[in-house]
């Protein structure tokens, strides 16, 4: 709770400080669309250190405003967290839990592949404009498909860990010098059915990994550090982000060869519920160029798909439709 | 917010030499200098858009066009929205000296546009006039509320490719 008191002291604080409020969230999704008719593309990188193996999480979204209202994106990604199968002996011979990745034996080595795709569609319904102020409220939905063996419960659709449909709600506030946007949203991930790592010529049980629906949820503020008065389009503006990411799910049911195999205390595949706090600082560069860097920490609990710090690095670039002019003011 | 909209009248009073050659457009919703970039470049989209200027800390967009080139400020309205904003204000400066008006001086013909006079007014227009430009697209909704029967009473006749514009002197 001290961390909890800290975090919302360094809100307070930064609310204070703020002359303008910003909403490009670097880890949650604002109620604000992308302008309709302009590209997107996003680079991202995520990594931790899990027991002095490096962990590395790449995306590369591409995103498209097909009116003011709707948007969407679709994103690739790839990352040295999981492999294609479960890892070696995940049930045991005597039936029970063995090894998994980010738990029983931390630092399993896979190498750098392929995950899958997540699609993602979100439409504003609500917009209140005002003078340096305005409400927003959008729905969004979800899509991810995956490649790998996610041995946890907790299930993450954007980071391809697992393949399952989801959606929420978002509502961004912002005025004058204070911006704050909440996503309420829930997760249906789809069961995993694949086998794990075995010796040569022994074949594995035919394995089901069941993840239990998730609400996932977000607090998120942001404001402008710099510059203190705008003059032109090519101020590297500094934005500071204080934004709380939390997740509750259930345990994870597995079966091998139709038969349950209870998960005891092997704590990534038993029910969580925690909020991790992720400070962030973002330059823009010309008014277009955005780079983010982040870091995770946990708040209440833990997540158990990953070990901390976890930092993050966002970089994209918005390609407008061809010009007829150009100026600056 | 009145001082500055006096300061862009006098300017643009002295430079015209069309007789509508920029509006200035007071974008709602805008909060930092990217979204205020992708305004500026939705708007430079029209074919007779020739520059945007844009007011970082008041979010006041100066939209010049091209000389010769047919306005409509019904598009550069719909590009505020487009970007994902609104527009709180639309205001310009006419010089009306050379616009066709109606017998009953409640409306005119410029380049083939109608614009219907809203209030009242019983002077006879003469000169550079500024305007502001009335309906759901151009102002706020609590402003519009005000110019709810003025609307009502107004003309709406055009003809065929004609744009009818509701507008009132300031």
């Amino acid at each position: 709770m001290t961390r909890l008191r800290c975090a919302l002291v360094c809100l307070l604080l930064l609310v204070q400080r703020a002359i303008f409020a910003q909403e490009l969230f670097p880890n949650t999704e604002p109620a604000s669309n992308l302008p309709k008719g302009v590209f997107g593309l996003r680079g991202a990188v995520n990594y931790y250190n899990e027991a002095g193996q490096p962990r590395t999480w790449t995306g590369y979204k591409f995103m498209y405003g097909i009116s003011p209202n709707l948007m969407v994106w679709t994103m690739i990604n790839a990352s040295n967290h999981h492999g294609p199968l479960l890892p070696a002996n995940f049930v045991s011979n005597d039936g029970f839990i063995g090894p998994h990745t980010h738990g029983g034996k931390k630092g399993i080595y896979y190498p750098y592949r392929f995950e899958g795709v997540h699609l993602y569609a979100k439409y504003r319904f609500l917009n209140l404009d005002g003078d340096h102020r305005h409400l927003r409220m959008a729905a969004y939905g979800e899509y991810s498909s995956s490649r790998v063996a996610h041995d946890e419960a907790e299930p993450n659709l954007m980071m391809g860990d697992n393949a399952g449909v989801g959606g929420g709600l978002i509502i961004t506030g912002l005025y004058k010098k204070l911006a704050l946007s909440t996503t309420v949203g829930g997760i249906v991930p789809f069961d995993f059915k694949g086998e794990q790592e075995m010796p040569a010529g022994v074949s594995s049980p035919a394995i089901t990994i069941h993840y239990g629906n998730t609400v996932n949820y977000s607090l998120s503020a942001g404001f402008l550090a710099l510059p203190v008065h705008y003059k032109s389009y090519e101020q590297t503006n500094v934005n500071l982000y204080a934004e709380l990411i939390g997740k509750a799910y259930p345990a994870a049911k597995i079966s091998a060869d139709g038969k349950d195999i209870p998960i005891s205390d092997a704590l990534p595949l038993t029910a969580g519920n925690y909020i991790e706090a992720r400070p962030a600082v973002q330059f823009i560069v010309r008014s277009n160029l955005r780079v983010d860097l982040c870091y995770a920490v946990p708040l209440v609990s833990r997540s158990y798909v990953a070990t901390y710090p976890m930092y993050m690095m966002n970089v994209q670039y918005y390609f407008f439709p061809r010009k007829k002019n150009e100026t600056s003011p | 917010m009145k001082k500055l909209l006096f300061l862009f009248f006098c300017v643009s009073a002295m430079s015209l030499r069309a007789q509508f050659q920029k509006v200035l457009v007071k974008v709602d919703g805008l909060t930092c200098a990217a979204c205020s970039y992708a305004t500026q470049h939705a708007i430079l989209q029209l074919d007779f858009v020739s520059d945007v200027q844009m007011d970082l800390n008041t979010n006041m967009a100066t939209v010049t066009f091209k000389s010769g080139k047919k306005v409509d400020i019904a598009q550069v309205a719909e590009k505020v929205k487009e970007a994902g904003f609104s527009v709180g204000a639309l205001t310009a400066a006419f010089d009306i000296s050379g616009a066709e008006m109606a017998e009953s001086k409640s409306s005119f013909t410029y380049k083939t546009d109608t614009y219907h006079l809203l209030g009242g007014h019983d002077r006879s227009l003469s000169g550079i006039v500024n305007v502001k430009f009335v309906g759901d697209a151009y102002m706020k909704k609590s402003e519009l509320k005000k110019w709810k029967s003025d609307l009502k009473n107004a003309g709406s006749g055009a003809a065929q490719g004609q744009s009818v514009y509701y507008i009132a002197v300031q």
